[in-house]
């Protein structure tokens, strides 16, 4: 009974440390990086300038511009991957991206909501639900590659190759957001987007490797930074750990547990 | 001079492993601007201020002109965490923009973009005998842009190879602990007739902050997709040689007239292309061979110091005349 009490704690605690390691990620890019033949996906904390493993949630700011109230727009969270030489900043068993893979994505709708893209106002309860008027979000724009829409439905949306890796497997790219207030794209439209957070899943594909990990995006739009933590704590506690983050835990709960016997 | 340079690098990056920041600082630095302030000032953490990137590739935009497009480097800020001896973070809630500036590489021309085709001529595999920079003239432009392509021109800037200064691009404002992570677009543009040329380019930036002083220059070293890594490697070893700060030993008093000044500019002039030089010749770092990295150094100090640079001297020069005095007091007891 004592050691079923004690595993259960550890647990707790492996569960505490995992959430933990989620919460502090505030300024992430998105990190890809490859695990025996598989994408994995992860944060690079530019705070701290160092890599945050088993994030999947991140978070960038937009702003309205004066000149085009009918959109937000903003650059982060962009996208990034650890090169040959710093692989001793990877976990064992983890290598870096191929060299010279394509990288692309698409829009997946959210296992939170089930949709493209969500919405919340940022005041009270947390609860992301549909666009509230018809807001739109494009990714990408013809400047940068390339766009797709994002309409706010439950379908996905298929994407496009945004960039190719160096010969070192080094990846670090900005791909624009853009919030519109409205579904035809007027920019000086005074429907701006309504101020909130919203919230749009991205999965990952590098050329060569199996699997397809998705990031949980938040954009703030007119809201302050407490709203977008909030909003990052709530979507945090709801996604599941990726599996080898939790079989890391088990391993040591085992390990402790058998050490005890 | 090379030597010299290397051992800062080191310092640096023996400061930063103090700090814990070694691994993850190198590779920003593969293509972030990593900004911090430094006596009052602002300014780049680090010993170079010449930032490669690679542009994604060339495509056609809503317009029909032809684009090659980067989104990197990036400017970052630490908002937490620490910084090398002497670097402290920027201000918060603070105004950053930069202008692009027009430059010289050869004290002769000055121009606001750069190219270098990236061929080796000699087809032997080394490039570093091949790195040529001549301005942009063949209707290309640099552009910086930061905002939204669907809202025209939030804030943005054009330089196509003149000896013209473009001021005032914005680029971001620090969160309230001096926190900052943008990446602005830039690109070289062109027509489908005239596309880009392929190769490198070289662009400067006057970085400033609303609350501090001073400009801080950088430069990007932007290169298209085709370019073999040994050649981009080569044309920034050559472009960092010759546009990284002057060392605290470098001087470019050619004349030894205790001034920097139009005097020791044609020292240089006239002895340019020399090797075996000293600095009577025109060697402002010690190399031994008069270049246009002596006349950037010539460029900084006389910038930076039209007063006397000999007339007070440095408190190390002054330990050491004492040291050597008070060893001869001794000798001749």
């Amino acid at each position: 009974m004592k050691r079923i009490s004690r595993s259960v704690i550890l647990v707790v605690l492996a569960w505490v440390v995992g959430a933990a390691d989620q919460l502090r990620a505030q300024h992430l890019d998105m990190m890809l990086f490859q695990e025996g033949g598989e994408l994995k996906l992860g944060g690079y904390e530019f705070a701290q300038l160092e890599p945050v493993f088993g994030s999947r949630v991140f978070r960038g700011s937009t702003r309205i511009p004066p000149s085009a109230p009918g959109l937000a727009w903003g650059n982060n969270p962009g996208w990034s991957a650890i090169p040959t030489a710093q692989l001793d900043l990877l976990p064992t068993g983890a290598a870096p991206l191929p060299p010279e893979a394509s990288v692309s994505f698409d829009i997946v709708p959210s296992i939170l909501t089930g949709l493209n893209l969500s919405h919340w106002d940022g005041i009270g309860a947390t609860t992301f639900g549909p666009v509230p008027a018809d807001e739109v979000a494009v990714y990408g724009d013809e400047l940068f590659v390339s766009s797709v829409l994002i309409d706010g439905s439950a379908s996905a949306v298929d994407g496009f190759e945004f960039a190719t890796t160096t010969e070192t497997g080094y990846l670090h790219v900005h791909v624009p957001f853009s919030i519109f207030g409205n579904s035809d794209l007027q920019v000086s439209s005074t429907d701006s987007p309504t101020p909130g957070v919203y919230l749009l899943e991205i999965a990952a594909e590098v050329e060569g490797l199996d699997g397809r990990p998705s990031a949980h995006v938040l954009l703030g739009v007119d809201v302050d930074d407490a709203a977008l933590e909030i909003a990052n704590q709530w979507v945090s506690t709801l996604v599941v750990p990726e599996p080898s983050t939790l079989a890391v835990f088990m391993v040591f709960l085992i390990v402790y547990t058998t050490s005890r016997l | 001079m090379k030597g010299a340079r290397s051992n800062s690098s080191l310092i640096l990056l023996a400061c930063l492993a103090g700090f814990g920041l070694v691994e993850g600082t190198a590779w920003a630095q593969h293509s972030d601007i990593l900004l911090g302030t430094r006596d009052g000032s602002l300014a780049v953490v680090g010993d170079s201020l010449v930032f490669p990137a690679r542009f994604f590739g060339a495509f056609t935009d809503g317009q029909g002109r032809v684009n090659q497009v980067s989104t990197n480097p990036g400017f970052l800020g630490i908002s937490s965490g620490e910084l090398p001896d002497g670097y402290a973070t920027l201000p918060g809630d603070s105004l950053l923009n930069f202008s692009i500036l027009s430059f010289q590489l050869d004290g002769v021309e000055s121009a606001n973009l750069w190219h270098w085709n990236a061929v080796d001529d000699g087809e032997d595999g080394d490039y570093s005998n091949d790195v040529n920079f001549t301005p942009v003239d063949n209707g290309s432009a640099f552009w910086a842009y930061r905002g939204s392509v669907f809202a025209p021109f939030e804030s943005s800037g054009f330089a196509n190879g003149e000896d013209l200064d473009v001021p005032g691009i914005d680029l971001d404002v620090t969160s309230p602990t001096g926190g900052l992570h943008d990446h602005p677009r830039f690109g070289v543009v062109g027509t489908p007739e005239m596309p880009p040329e392929l190769g490198m380019y070289l662009i400067s930036f006057g970085l400033e902050s609303e609350n501090l002083q001073g400009v801080q220059q950088v430069y990007l070293a932007l290169y298209t997709g085709d370019v073999d890594t040994a050649a981009s490697e080569a044309a920034i070893a050559w472009a960092d040689s010759i546009l990284s700060p002057a060392e605290p030993g470098d001087s470019a008093n050619f004349n030894g007239d205790s001034f920097v000044d139009g005097a020791d500019l044609n020292v240089w002039q006239t002895n340019y292309g020399g090797q075996g030089a000293t600095l009577a010749q025109g060697d402002a770092n010690g190399d031994s061979s008069v270049d246009g990295a002596d006349f950037m150094i010539w460029q900084q100090q006389f910038d930076a110091a039209p007063a006397p640079v000999a007339s007070v001297p440095e408190p190390t020069s002054l330990i050491v005349l004492t040291t050597a005095a008070l060893t001869l007091s001794c000798t001749f007891r």
